[in-house]
């Protein structure tokens, strides 16, 4: 495999650099999130890469337990801080957590244990990086999911209203919202499935083909890893959404947007 | 028999008010007094506190989209779900059979509810809220402002409509309206909002 300088990691800001230049010169207001985020992928991946250095060597499970935990929290954060509407409350951060946590390792559980079975189940060298797939995808899906719920409901309360005020019980009357909501926390997975092998090669083929594996077998990996993220992004959207409904509506069938708040 | 025994919706309260069927009740008060927040008690679709009764059975005894279907809120600002008129509908042959009675064609069943004007909506959405009468069980209607985007004629359709669902006492009607002739005209007793309450008024 060939090895990257740091020199070159610096080339490659460059274009960041340049684009925040233009932003802050047209004001266009993303130059200050792009450099943020730009910082913290830099700061994130680089603190990974030494907690993997140590995970890989400890004989202990437990930190990979808790380095997995970890992860879920920070994941169900940002999905919370991606919601212009937010359920109020613990609700509101535990609904993001709960669903990722139970996706998550429910596809990892099954992978390590059923399909891939290294030799601890639970040797991290396996364990996180397929952790971290699903996590990464089962987030955007569910906190896409749950803002187009809570800002469809939002929109369309007339009409959840008029059918709740028809005799439909909720979940009739946020039919339409739950679809709408579920196709969205889809569209990603989605796109990648149908895009794959036509229009990109996905990131981690990528990384296995660029370390030298043979393009057969990273085929194979990759196949099995877009199915354990579909699960798992289906999985979540779903329980998020079901849970979401569930909190913004009550035992007496009648829509809480009440228990909404605006970001602030 | 609908009768509020007490209830409290936000600030408004309403004690002991009864509504019978065949009986047309108007519902009068300033805007932004609270009428349409009661009527939404009522039909239990906002946070409220109180007894109420339907034939003498607790609202709070029943499973809630029941009560709806007997007590059905018709809000002012008709809103759809699906692209077409028929699709809202459980029997489309059902609604065929009464467009004529307000004056809109039959073909409007297969019409998209993006090209109905206000009008023609507020008339359907009526007709949606009727549509799941069961012979022998009184309806009780609270229409928000029914007839508020028609004209005169259209009006007195609507009216002549829902009178003859009156006579056969299979209906009872709530309405808001702030047209004062129509209040009149078509409302035996009435109701008002005032100072966050809600009586029985002579006119």
């Amino acid at each position: 495999m060939m090895t990257i300088g740091y020199e070159e990691l610096a080339l490659g800001s460059v274009l960041i650099l340049l684009h925040a230049g233009i932003s802050l010169y047209y004001r266009t207001g993303v130059a200050v999130s792009m450099l943020v985020a730009s910082v913290r992928m830099v700061v994130q991946l680089g603190l990974m890469a030494y907690v993997l250095r140590f995970l890989f060597t400890s004989p202990l499970p437990f930190w990979t337990l808790v380095a997995a935990l970890v992860m879920i929290g920070f994941a169900g954060y940002e999905i919370l801080s991606r919601q212009k509407r937010r359920i109020g409350g613990m609700w509101g951060y535990g609904i993001g957590t709960s669903s990722l946590f139970a996706a998550a390792s429910i596809v990892t559980l099954f992978t390590l244990l059923v399909q891939v079975k290294p030799d601890p189940w639970y040797e991290a060298r396996y364990a996180i990086p397929l952790l971290g797939m699903v996590l990464g995808n089962t987030m955007n899906g569910v906190s896409l999911g749950l803002s187009t719920l809570t800002n469809t409901l939002w929109s369309e309360r007339d009409m959840v209203e008029a059918r709740l005020a028809l005799g439909h019980n909720k979940w009739q009357a946020c039919e339409t919202v739950v679809r709408q909501s579920m196709y969205t926390g889809m569209m990603g997975i989605v796109n990648s499935m149908s895009g794959a092998g036509l229009v990109f090669i996905p990131g981690m083929m990528t990384g296995q083909l660029m370390a030298g594996a043979d393009p057969i077998e990273a085929a194979k990996y990759q196949i099995l890893v877009m199915f354990l993220i579909a699960g798992g992004t289906a999985i979540g959207t779903s329980i998020a959404v079901f849970i979401g409904v569930h909190r913004l509506t009550d035992k007496r069938h009648r829509l809480r947007l009440d228990r909404l708040s605006m970001k602030i | 028999m609908l009768f509020i025994e007490q209830l409290e919706v936000k600030a408004i309260t309403a004690h002991g008010l009864s509504i019978d069927a065949g009986e047309c009740i108007s519902l009068s008060g300033a805007s932004g007094m609270g009428k349409s927040l009661f009527m939404k008690g009522v039909a239990d679709l906002v946070i409220n506190r109180g007894t109420l009764l339907l034939d003498g059975a607790a609202r709070s005894d029943m499973y809630i989209p029941d009560w709806r279907n007997r007590v059905t809120y018709v809000g002012a600002k008709p809103a759809w779900w699906c692209d077409l008129v028929s699709e809202h509908f459980n029997n489309p042959d059902w609604l065929a059979s009464q467009l004529s009675a307000f004056d809109l064609p039959e073909k409007a069943i297969n019409w998209t509810v993006h090209r109905l004007s206000s009008g023609e909506a507020q008339r359907l959405a009526l007709l949606r809220a009727l549509e799941e009468s069961v012979e022998g069980v009184v309806r009780y209607l609270l229409l928000d402002e029914p007839t508020s985007a028609l004209d005169g004629l259209r009006q007195k359709q609507v009216e002549s409509y829902l009178q003859d669902l009156l006579d056969d006492k299979k209906i009872a009607v709530l309405f808001v309206s702030h047209d004062e002739h129509q209040v009149k005209r078509f409302a035996q007793r009435h109701w008002q909002v005032y100072d966050r309450r809600v009586r029985e008024v002579s006119i």
